[in-house]
């Protein structure tokens, strides 16, 4: 089972068990925003990282199609205010649990709140790897060395793409093991290398565009 | 029946309103007149000519004329130094690095003269829909920052509307087309404008048009075409008149008419010929264009637009073959050599079923609906268009939140203090992609008052960042550590303050007296023409049915009516004019005039 | 933003920028990295008698990192060993007036000092156990 299970809300207003928490389909009411409204229980899906991206894409266009202020323009200040809070945790799910790697940081972030271990833990070696491909990507961008920047953007993307499809096997490791530290920090570690190749990547996309 | 919420575009050189009623959305009023006028202001006197009845004012009193005035709205007098130059009215510095431009004696903010055109819409609109309204949804071009957007918003609120939404131009042309054609996948909406240059790309799905990425060029658009034609004019004219004054504002104004004519003609023929006209300079200068000349000269321009496609696609994470149609938008994409443009880059045709003039007001009408009640099958979804975020570290800007962010969005940010004691922090706030704030537009400045007293560095203040669904920036602050709410105060670099509109809207009350008055004047002066001419037709009746006396009597007031109507004052005239239907009532009262009069009396009730 | 002026000129003009040959056994070097934002920072110190008597830095970041290693050079400069190893990223904090978001890169440049440090320690004891 997951650490962190897929908490339960019901209506303030009629009861009903919610969908989401942000909003009652059964009375068409708006919900206040509670600390407990965490982004899985926004879009009504269940806090694991094994998402469903169809689902998730329905999910967020059946609940922003009842949440959004377009549709609370003569209702009382309150709702309107609750409308424009609500849309704004809605979107921030959606954005953050659509992409892979947002979603690994967000899930480890509610999964680790009680856990201590390394969080700088990094692959042997990768600093250094790290930093001599900057000083590259220094070079290619003074030499304008188009090919080489189109070369090392192929291969971040590459190893990008390797840490990222490991992240669904380690998150489903992590709720079969008794010990979850030793699976939580090897998850650290590919989120850290992200991290790295991003800001690389970044560089690169920057001076594609300008 | 919801309530009315009309669609209003207002553009740099058209603007025009439309409604959603019970056969659709179209255009107000009736085709031969409808509710569309040139963004064109001319101050007569003390009163304005709006719209067509300015047109001929441009050229004969150029100093006193504005066009394009869109392209002032929300920015700074130092960033329009190169526009200002090229406009024959004045513009000039105001508090703030505000501009305002200058006519005779008055000054007017660009949210002042907006509110003018605004005003003539909302006037015209409320005489075809017989019946007042005041809630209006106005489209702005995607790439508007917040300054621009604010101003908008402000001219609307100074033209006595209830701006109840801003939304860009693109989406709304999207939407306009996206549910007329049914329409799902990746759409792209070139929006080539008066002034501006949009890009949005949107994902129809569903019941969602989701904007995914935006890009666009504020200072772009169909009066950068007219400038190239005049300064290949005035090249030209050179070459012949080594000594001719071009600075002079009728030759200007010349130049730019001639400009656009040949632009529009160059739309439908492979080439044309043109004549300067320049009467007091003695000049007629005539010359061909051909369209691939045309072509040629726009290149540049093109290259600029395709720029920002490609950053939006990029921004997007897209191909272009991932984009199932291309929506042109704007009178501009009217010129072949856009189409063709457009064309190349995409590798397909765009579309054009949808009248480019007309579908952002359309899809603005449609928006309106939906948020009156009137429907609710759709949901449109826009995004940030420009990063915003504060200065940091030596003028680097660093994004609170970023681009093409879903909206309604927010973040926050942590400040602390430097100083012991210090209570109050300033927060430079940008709006841009670059890395410097001296490449970014500055939105203003907040103060963060009323944190408690404590130790360097101790107070937590966070700083929240919200824009709300209509792309408006607002922020608040909140020190943790003591939990009191930090007020801010908000200095807006290029918009206008409360207090400032507050004294605009008093002022244009006064005048809207005035105004009203004249428009009076102007009505009882058409009235009292058209009973002059009942009259005369009917001399030969009142001959055989009225007394010399009688007679004599209408020659004598239609005397009077002709005096008051020179004088300023309509209930004088007014007045004349009732007592001039007395005398000719007998005339009516008679059967062979009974119809000629009716309806005269008709038209004035 | 009130930042204080030593904090725009060390961004504007990073001190001793450059690298020393980390082979060599006077040159102890530190490599470390902030996994928030992925910002590399690779600090170097030459050492002659337990003292420091040049410093090199290279960092691959945000303008908050560069200046805090720029003045992480600066300060090391004529320290003994000891001296620089006590030196605390608070101090980089108040001196250049870094906002809260920004503390970070405040520690990562006082891991580079300890950790340069430590490279040449590891290294010259070694050495002297060797020889």
């Amino acid at each position: 089972m997951s650490e962190v299970s897929s908490k339960s809300f019901s209506c303030e207003g009629c009861g009903a068990k919610l969908v989401s928490c942000l909003f009652c389909f059964d009375c068409s009411s708006l919900q206040s925003i509670s600390e407990e409204s965490d982004y899985f229980s926004a879009l009504g899906i269940s806090s694991e990282f094994d998402v469903d991206p169809d689902l998730l894409e329905e999910k967020f266009q059946h609940i922003a199609s009842e949440l959004h202020p377009d549709f609370y323009l003569n209702s009382t200040p309150q709702e309107k205010r609750l409308s424009e809070r609500a849309s704004t945790l809605l979107n921030q799910a959606y954005d953050t649990l659509k992409d892979p790697f947002k979603r690994a940081d967000y899930l480890m972030s509610l999964k680790c709140k009680n856990v201590k271990w390394n969080d700088r833990v990094l692959p042997p070696t990768f600093l250094q790897e790290m930093f001599t491909l900057q000083e590259e990507l220094d070079e290619m961008l003074e030499n304008q060395d188009q090919q080489g920047l189109l070369k090392m953007r192929e291969v971040l993307e590459n190893r990008f793409q390797d840490l990222e499809s490991g992240l669904l096997p380690s998150f489903r490791m992590l709720d079969s093991v008794e010990e979850p530290e030793t699976v939580l920090e090897k998850l650290q570690m590919n989120l850290n290398a992200e991290r790295y190749l991003r800001r690389l990547l970044d560089r690169i996309k920057i001076e594609e565009t300008t | 029946m919801s309530e009315t919420i009309i669609g209003i575009d207002l553009g740099t050189t058209n603007s025009l309103a439309a409604l959603v009623n019970e056969d659709g959305p179209e255009i107000i009023g009736p085709p031969e007149d409808p509710c569309m006028i040139p963004s064109l202001l001319s101050r007569n006197g003390s009163r304005w000519l709006v719209g067509e009845e300015a047109r001929e004012h441009l050229i004969a009193s150029p100093a006193n004329s504005v066009y394009s005035v869109k392209r002032l709205m929300g920015r700074g007098f130092e960033e329009l130094e190169e526009e200002i130059r090229e406009l024959p009215y004045q513009v000039e510095e105001a508090q703030r690095k505000l501009v305002k431009i200058r006519i005779g004696e008055e000054s007017f903010t660009p949210q002042e003269l907006s509110s003018v055109i605004l005003s003539r819409i909302k006037q015209k609109a409320e005489t075809h829909l017989e019946k007042p309204f005041e809630k209006a949804v106005i489209t702005v071009p995607a790439y508007f920052d917040d300054a621009q957007r604010q101003a908008t918003r402000d001219a609307g609120k100074i033209a006595g509307l209830d701006v109840v939404r801003i939304i860009n131009e693109p989406t709304a042309a999207a939407i306009a087309y996206g549910l007329d054609e049914k329409k799902q996948g990746y759409v792209a909406v070139y929006d080539l404008g008066g002034g501006t240059f949009d890009i949005s790309i949107l994902e129809l799905k569903g019941k969602l048009f989701k904007v995914v990425a935006t890009h666009g060029d504020t200072r772009l658009g169909g009066d950068d075409i007219d400038r190239v034609l005049v300064n290949l004019f005035q090249k030209s004219l050179l070459e012949q008149y080594p000594d001719l004054d071009l600075e002079d504002p009728s030759c200007r104004q010349v130049l730019r008419k001639t400009a656009e004519e040949v632009k529009i003609a160059l739309s439908s023929s492979i080439e044309t010929e043109y004549t300067l006209e320049l009467p007091d300079k003695g000049i007629s200068h005539k010359r061909i264009l051909t369209a691939e000349e045309l072509n040629l000269l726009l290149e540049p321009l093109l290259k600029r637009t395709f720029e920002s496609c490609s950053k939006a696609l990029s921004d997007a994470g897209l191909k272009k073959s991932d984009i199932e149609e291309v929506v042109l938008v704007g009178g501009s994409t009217l010129v072949p050599a856009v189409r063709k443009g457009v064309e190349a880059f995409f590798g397909r045709a765009p579309h054009v079923a949808i009248d480019p003039y007309k579908v952002v007001a359309i899809g603005a009408a449609i928006q309106g609906h939906l948020l009156a009640g009137g429907r609710r099958d759709f949901l449109l979804l826009d995004v940030v268009p420009l990063a915003l975020g504060i200065e940091t570290l030596g003028g680097t800007f660093s994004k609170v939140i970023t681009a093409n962010t879903s909206l309604p969005a927010e973040e926050s940010e942590v400040f602390t203090t430097h100083v012991d004691q210090q209570t109050s922090i300033e927060i430079n706030i940008y709006q841009g992609e670059r890395e410097l704030v001296q490449d970014c537009r500055s939105l203003g400045q907040f103060k963060l008052r009323g944190i408690p007293p404590m130790k360097a560095g101790f107070p937590l203040v966070e700083v929240s960042f919200k824009v709300d669904s209509n792309g408006l920036l607002t922020v608040s602050a909140f020190e943790k550590r003591s939990g009191t709410e930090a007020q801010i105060e908000v200095i807006p670099s290029h918009g206008l303050t409360q207090m400032e509109i507050d004294a605009i809207m008093e002022a244009s009350f006064e005048h809207a007296v005035d105004d009203f008055n004249r428009r009076q004047l102007i009505e009882f002066q058409q009235s009292a023409e058209r009973v002059f001419k009942g009259i005369e037709l009917n001399w030969k009746v009142a001959e055989e049915v009225l007394s010399e006396n009688q007679r004599l009597s209408i020659r004598k007031q239609m005397d009077v009516v002709k005096q008051t109507m020179t004088t300023d004052d309509a209930q004088i005239l007014k007045a004349e004019l009732d007592n001039l239907g007395d005398l000719t009532r007998p005339l009516a009262d008679s059967a062979m005039g009974r119809a000629v009069l009716e309806e005269l009396q008709q038209q004035n009730p | 933003m009130a930042y204080s002026d030593k904090v725009i000129d060390h961004y504007n003009e990073p001190r001793n920028v450059g690298s020393f040959d980390k082979n060599d056994d006077a040159v102890g070097t530190g490599l470390v990295g902030a996994p928030e934002c992925g910002d590399v920072m690779k600090l170097q110190i030459k050492v002659e008698n337990d003292q420091i008597v040049d410093a090199k830095f290279k960092t691959f970041g945000c303008g908050s990192a560069i200046a805090s290693s720029s003045l992480a050079t600066e300060w090391v400069k004529g320290k003994s060993i000891d001296e620089a190893m006590s030196i605390q990223n608070t101090e980089i904090v108040e001196e250049l007036s870094l906002p809260p978001v920004k503390i970070h890169c405040s520690v990562l440049a006082e891991d580079a000092i300890k950790a340069a440090i430590s490279d040449y320690k590891s290294r010259n004891n070694s050495e002297t156990a060797e020889g």
